[in-house]
């Protein structure tokens, strides 16, 4: 021993050493065996690997094409060119007296007018109509007619014939003929007892 | 089109993409292995292993960077659980030996199978192994693969999916404990 600190291996040397004790190539046989090896795996996994991708896009497509009309679908408003309406209801028209020998009241006549349907219909333009929620469910000329008919009725204006037979108080009801009901002994029951009778002996 | 075409082109293309990562890196995945079972034969069924492994799961490997970090990393397991398996076997064997003669035995096999290297190339080596198999398994994978075809600390943080400066650090402390217990490697250690 010199006493002298030996002197630590340089980064260049350690590289050195590592390499050459790295340095192990694979044999030329190598290759050829894994070649061998993943050729015996099962040939379907390749097609699997290759079909899985379809299947992903197919899958989305369907849940795309089932998801995305109930998002894009609009509600069903009334179209602004008049086909496809229900037809309106005027209110109802009531007529006075004019003379003495005429009855004081006069039947309400209630006329029921198609809407006019535009003469040329325009092609459909996009729907672009934003939900349109309207605050009445009933139409509003029913509901203008149903008023002017109770303010008729309770001035008395209406004969009571047609209250009457609006009401339903005039109509008879047949009268209903049911059979006496008959109660017969079930003789099925008699005959089930002798049939499972032994069965399990 | 015809879709029996279509999925024969697409396992075509698939296969000749694991041909490309096979051929580049076949001498990573055996020299990985090797470093942890100093046996060639031993590394390369390893290694072979490791390939089937990664054509199993090719669809999730097809970006390069992500194949050869997978690759590293199942090759080290791999070669560990051989390793180990090594080790028992040798053990109920020849029970009672000291692991030094088993390290002994397997570092000269690859001498035995034809690398043809001189005696004092050898005995470095073997020393070179000893120090490297007291290193720590977080640093000796890093000098490792620091160690492989000169892998720079990029490269070798991108195998290990750890940071640069992990990688560096690590490195760091490898390098000065090996040069510590190997100083008397140094050409001027004889003066």
């Amino acid at each position: 021993m010199d006493g002298t600190r030996p002197q630590p291996l340089t980064d260049t040397q350690l590289d050195r050493e590592l390499e050459r004790a790295l340095g192990i190539d694979p044999s030329p046989e190598f290759l050829a065996r894994v070649r061998t090896r993943v050729a015996a795996e099962p040939e379907r996994r390749l097609w699997r690997l290759a079909v899985e991708p379809l299947w992903a896009l197919g899958l989305a497509g369907i849940l795309m094409a089932i998801v995305i009309p109930q998002f894009l679908r609009e509600p069903a408003v009334p179209r602004q060119d008049g086909v496809g309406q229900v037809a309106r209801i005027t209110p109802p028209e009531i007529e006075t007296p004019r003379d003495a020998s005429r009855p004081a009241v006069k039947p309400v006549r209630i006329r029921e007018r198609r809407a006019a349907l535009p003469a040329q219909v325009e092609p459909e333009s996009p729907r672009t109509t934003p939900l349109q929620l309207g605050p009445v469910l009933v139409n509003e000329d029913e509901r203008r007619a149903f008023e002017f008919f109770v303010a008729a009725v309770g001035n008395g204006q209406v004969p009571e014939e047609a209250v009457k037979a609006s009401s339903g108080e005039s109509r008879e009801v047949d009268a209903l003929s049911i059979a006496p009901l008959e109660i017969a002994p079930l003789p099925s029951l008699a005959r089930a007892g002798q049939e499972g009778e032994g069965q399990w002996e | 089109m015809d879709p029996a075409r279509t999925r024969g082109s697409a396992a075509e293309e698939l296969a000749r993409e694991f041909e490309g990562r096979l051929v580049e890196s076949s001498t990573l995945a055996v020299r990985v292995a090797y470093s942890v079972l100093r046996n060639r034969e031993d590394a390369e069924d390893v290694a072979q292993e490791a390939f089937a492994k990664a054509y199993r799961n090719f669809s999730q490997l097809r970006d390069r960077d992500r194949f050869r970090a997978w690759l590293v990393r199942t090759t080290w397991r791999t070669a560990l659980d051989r390793h180990r398996a090594n080790r028992r076997r040798a053990a109920r064997e020849q029970a009672g030996d000291a692991e030094g003669r088993e390290l002994a035995g397997e570092t000269a096999h690859p001498v035995k199978a034809g690398l043809q290297v001189d005696l004092e190339a050898r005995e470095r080596a073997e020393h070179l192994w000893r120090a490297i198999d007291r290193l720590s398994e977080k640093l000796r994978v890093v000098i490792v693969l620091a160690g492989i075809q000169g892998h720079d600390i990029k490269e070798v943080a991108s195998l290990l999916e750890l940071p640069e400066g992990t990688v560096k650090s690590r490195l760091f402390a490898a390098r000065q404990q090996l040069k510590d217990e190997l100083s008397w490697m140094a050409p001027d250690h004889s003066r």
